[in-house]
């Protein structure tokens, strides 16, 4: 760790550690398109997202950003943002239509050509395995309340590791299970659109298991490989003393539902009962499988949660009450900035986040920042820019909590944008866009924002400056 | 809504007037680009949007829609809407880059081309004389602060009227006073950016002098039958308790009838607050009859409702925010009302109510409705189509209440939809899409919304239809097939 250097003119210069991995992230619905091509079958976010009313303004992922047949264009972007990484999902159903059985080899061989693709230009791939786009023959037979879809995902990596497992450093096993299960099975807002808290509970421990499954798969497969898993994680603060205790069984069930497993091998107590597998669910083993050793944790952050107590006088609708309680409610505290997802900005969280995981990991796990980034209104201006400034300051301000949480002993070995480029944002169809590169859907054009300008800076120096004000490139063109 | 008479619960399609005008517009600034282009000069907006943090993101309008130079384009996309009517602005500077002295020919043959166009076309030319980009060099003067201004303002309609007066198909002749004083003179958050009631109580009353003599030059020249106005935007101020009726009434007085009285009755609200009040040295004999010399109609720019309540201040809900120098009141958003991006709560009865007052205040002018619309978060799929359902829902509540105020008596004699296509949004620069048309601003390429379909059928029938719930994917939305048609 280089230390900071101050060049007088209040300008930080935040060097990061030699060999600091610089990369994008994108997940397989969000990009691909190609729905129905070369024999890809439906996963749960087909189903969900042709079913009206669930995805705004209709938006599917039928075409998304193309990537399927775009990918040595995107690639080459990749490259020419100077990264040297970059993330990426198998799409299960591409791979095996059905879920289970008959491998579809031109699906397959997409995800070989795109590790080739990669390798050629020097990026390292960075694979997660599932990235929620279920089969859905799979959520047919129970999807994830069912045990069987743990097994099915350890095959899926076992056939995917076979053909392209050597070329492979990086692999995430599943990606924000807690979405999955909560914004999935639990609140229906998500794919497959359950609201059920039983199936909701079930699913956590199968998501889990899935992630055992294939970290004990792929160790026997692919032993060279870095293993571990892309967790969301959400720094959660209470905003008066009264509703600490309430903290905390938010934080349980939000964050450490899924992080306790994994790196203790058990639930967190602190979590509302029904909000946890029953033990009937939880098979001998079962939790070994889940906390075997990883090489590294994946970390998302985007946004802290704030709880406070209710204001008795008035009922707010946005003061949504948390963990069951009708007197503590999520709050968002005047003036902090928020994105258009509604997300309040706070490099901070992630700071916390980091040094919290930090001092829980085995030695010589690793940390990634699997996926950090906002969504903001963008727009391409009369001179083909899109000058997204927030976004430049919200890489930076959060860049910065990174690297002050390496100097205090963080071991983290790399950063991955969300994402490289506007895409189908999941329930809020192609509304929102988290790209450093602007996608032009009716085209199709990539467009690299400023940010992408500004990240490309940092991935190439190495470096951060902040205090300095980025200076903006006239065009992109 | 009056459904009483329908013989069943099935929605039916509901007819507007004979004759009315549909309609949409534009302003110069807004859409022309071009600035530098034959011989315009710079209006205090090219300033304003060139000064660091004015604009979102560092636009300006040097490019906008490039209308200067896309004529055909935007004659192409109103014929397509089939729209009866289209409200443009004309760009001062264009015309006499200093803002009086010399005409610049080349600035005054792009209007004398655009109506002749637009005539050629069916399309009736609604010409706003000034829509907020006033030349600098008046600014640098003093601007709206001083008489002088006004009487520039007499000139150029002069120039307007004698070179367009044969084409145009009706005349606005300022439009929005409030913001040009509230948010140009006293917030700064518009050009030209100042801070100064002082200034902008005088701006007050050389707006409307300039209304005056704009009618006054316009009635010598352009031939009879010609319908001349103003285009204001009243804002409604609804009281939500009776302690708050006063503030309400406050309010309305200053940003409302400060404005309207003058003009439909010849004096000054005696409720405005004094140091708002133009001072009797600037009210010279004679202006008062000027300013409210007879009107053809009323033009009503409508967007939003203001709520004020009761409010303790060093305790405020969510949805409060101080009501300035009104202690112990608020403006209050409720969480729950439906809200555009701008933030602005969607309130079509509002515009119901407006309509209402304003055919009693002006002892029933005609009314049309020259502005109303949304921006909203509009992007182009993968499959080419905007799918903005929102504002499809927002345009269709907005003209129900228009039915209703014609139900109840009002003369509402047209509806212009802001705005034909997206552009630049003032402060907000091209973040804030209103347009029918979408707009890729880099290419300049117009792409018909879904919305644009619907207000087509609208034009064509001028029929209301029910709306159909959506968003939806599979068509049952107005205009579904025509917009999955233009894709191709």
């Amino acid at each position: 760790m280089t230390a900071t250097d101050t060049n007088g003119s209040g300008e930080a210069v935040r060097t990061f550690p030699a060999g600091f991995v610089w990369g994008a992230a994108t997940a397989a619905y969000q990009i691909e398109g190609a729905a129905t091509t070369d024999g890809r079958g439906p996963s749960v976010w087909d189903t969900f997202s042709h079913t009206p009313g669930k995805v705004r303004g209709g938006d599917t992922g039928d075409i998304a950003c193309d990537f399927y047949n775009r990918t040595e264009g995107d690639l080459d972007l990749v490259k020419s943002l100077g990264l040297a990484a970059f993330r990426f999902s198998i799409s299960w159903s591409r791979v095996q239509p059905t879920g289970s059985g008959a491998v579809n080899q031109a699906g397959l061989d997409f995800y070989r050509r795109l590790v080739d693709d990669l390798h050629a230009r020097e990026i390292a791939p960075a694979i997660t395995i599932f990235h929620w786009d279920l089969p859905q023959p799979l959520e047919d037979a129970g999807g994830w309340a069912n045990r069987d879809t743990a097994e099915r995902l350890a095959d899926l990596a076992q056939i995917v590791s076979e053909a392209i497992g050597d070329e492979c450093a990086n692999w995430m096993t599943i990606n924000e299970p807690q979405v999955v299960a909560n914004q999935g099975y639990r609140l229906g807002i998500h794919a497959p659109g359950h609201t059920d808290d039983v199936r909701a509970a079930a699913a956590t421990h199968h998501l889990l298991l899935g992630h055992g499954l294939v970290v004990d798969r792929l160790r026997s497969l692919v032993p060279a490989a870095k293993i571990g898993l892309a967790l969301n994680t959400n720094a959660v603060r209470a905003y008066d003393s009264y509703s600490e205790e309430t903290a905390k069984v938010l934080d349980a069930e939000q964050n450490r539902i899924f992080m306790d497993p994994i790196l203790h091998g058990r639930y967190p107590r602190a979590a509302r009962a029904h909000m946890l597998p029953p033990s009937s669910l939880i098979h001998d083993g079962d939790m070994e499988l889940i906390s075997a050793p990883l090489d590294f944790v994946g970390i998302n952050y985007y946004s802290p949660f704030y709880v406070k107590r209710a204001a008795p006088t008035e009922a707010n609708v946005q003061e949504v009450p948390v963990a069951g309680r009708d007197d503590v409610v999520m709050f968002m505290p005047p003036d902090m900035p928020t994105t258009p997802m509604g997300w309040l900005v706070e490099p901070e969280g992630l700071y916390d986040i980091l040094m919290t995981v930090t001092s829980e990991l085995r030695p010589g796990c690793r940390l990634y920042i699997t996926e950090n980034g906002r969504a903001a209104e963008d727009y391409v201006d009369p001179n083909g820019v899109v000058n997204d400034f927030e976004r430049i300051e919200y890489l930076s301000g959060h860049l910065d909590a990174v690297w002050r949480a390496i100097r205090d002993g963080a071991p983290i070995d790399g950063y991955f944008y969300w994402s490289l480029m506007d895409n189908f944002e999941w329930a809020w169809g192609y509304q929102k866009r988290f790209g450093i590169v602007f996608t032009d859907y009716g085209t199709q054009r990539r467009i690299p924002k400023q940010s992408a300008r500004f990240y490309q800076q940092v991935a190439t120096s190495n470096e951060l400056r902040t205090g300095a004000d980025f200076e903006l490139v006239a065009s992109t063109a | 809504m009056s459904t009483a008479g329908h013989s069943s619960d099935v929605p039916r399609a509901r007819r507007f007037p004979a004759g009315f005008v549909w309609g949409v517009g534009t302003s110069s600034y807004q859409i022309e680009g071009a600035v530098a282009a034959d011989g315009r000069g710079r209006s205090i907006w090219d300033v304003f949007a060139h000064a660091d943090g004015n604009v979102h993101r560092g636009d300006t309008g040097d490019t906008a829609c490039d209308s200067y130079n896309r004529m055909d384009d935007d004659v192409r996309l109103l014929d397509d809407l089939g729209v009866g009517a289209y409200r443009f602005s004309i760009s001062w500077p264009r015309v006499l880059p200093q803002g009086a002295g010399p005409i610049n020919q080349a600035g005054l043959d792009y209007y004398r081309r655009l109506v002749e166009r637009l005539n050629q076309s069916g399309i009736k030319p609604v010409a706003t004389v000034y829509h907020w980009d006033l030349p600098q060099a008046l600014e640098d003067r003093g601007g709206w602060a001083r008489r002088d201004t006004a009487e520039r303002m007499a000139e150029l309609t002069q120039v307007l009227a004698q070179a367009l007066g044969d084409q145009v198909g009706m005349w606005a002749t300022i439009n929005e006073p409030l913001q040009s004083v509230h948010q140009g003179y006293r917030m700064g958050t518009h050009a030209p950016g100042r801070c100064d009631d002082e200034a902008a109580a005088a701006a007050i009353h050389h707006l409307l002098l300039a209304h005056g003599y704009a009618l006054q030059a316009l009635r010598a020249t352009v031939p009879a039958g010609i319908p001349i106005g103003p285009t204001m935007d009243p804002q409604p101020f609804v009281a939500l308790d009776d302690a708050a009726a006063p503030v309400a009434d406050a309010l309305d007085a200053l940003h409302n009838r400060v404005y309207l009285d003058p003009v439909l009755r010849g004096s000054y609200p005696f409720e405005l607050r004094s140091d708002m009040r133009p001072t009797d040295e600037l009210i010279k004999d004679g202006d008062m009859e000027l300013i409210s010399a007879p009107i053809d109609f009323f033009g009503v720019n409508y967007y939003r409702p203001h709520y004020i309540r009761s409010g303790d201040w060093s305790d405020l809900r969510l949805g409060e925010t101080p009501v300035p120098e009104h202690p112990g009141f608020v403006h209050y958003l409720a969480p729950d009302l439906d809200r555009t991006v701008m933030g602005w709560p969607i309130v079509p009865e509002s515009l119901r109510d407006l309509l209402l007052r304003l055919h009693a205040d002006s002892g029933g002018l005609p009314l049309y409705v020259t502005e109303n619309g949304c921006a909203a978060d509009d992007y182009v799929t993968p499959a080419g189509t905007i799918e903005d359902h929102d504002r499809i829902a927002y345009i269709h509540s907005h003209l129900e209440a228009v039915l209703e105020a014609i139900d109840a008596g009002v003369n509402v004699a047209g509806y212009f939809c802001w705005s034909l296509m997206d552009n630049f949004e003032w402060a907000e620069g091209y973040r804030r899409r209103f347009g029918l048309h979408y707009v890729e601003f880099e290419s300049g390429r117009r792409i018909p919304k879904r919305s644009a379909h619907f207000y087509r059928q609208l034009t064509r029938s001028s029929e209301l239809p029910p709306l159909v719930p959506s968003p939806a994917s599979d068509g049952v939305v107005p205009g579904a097939q025509e917009a999955a048609a233009a894709v191709s």
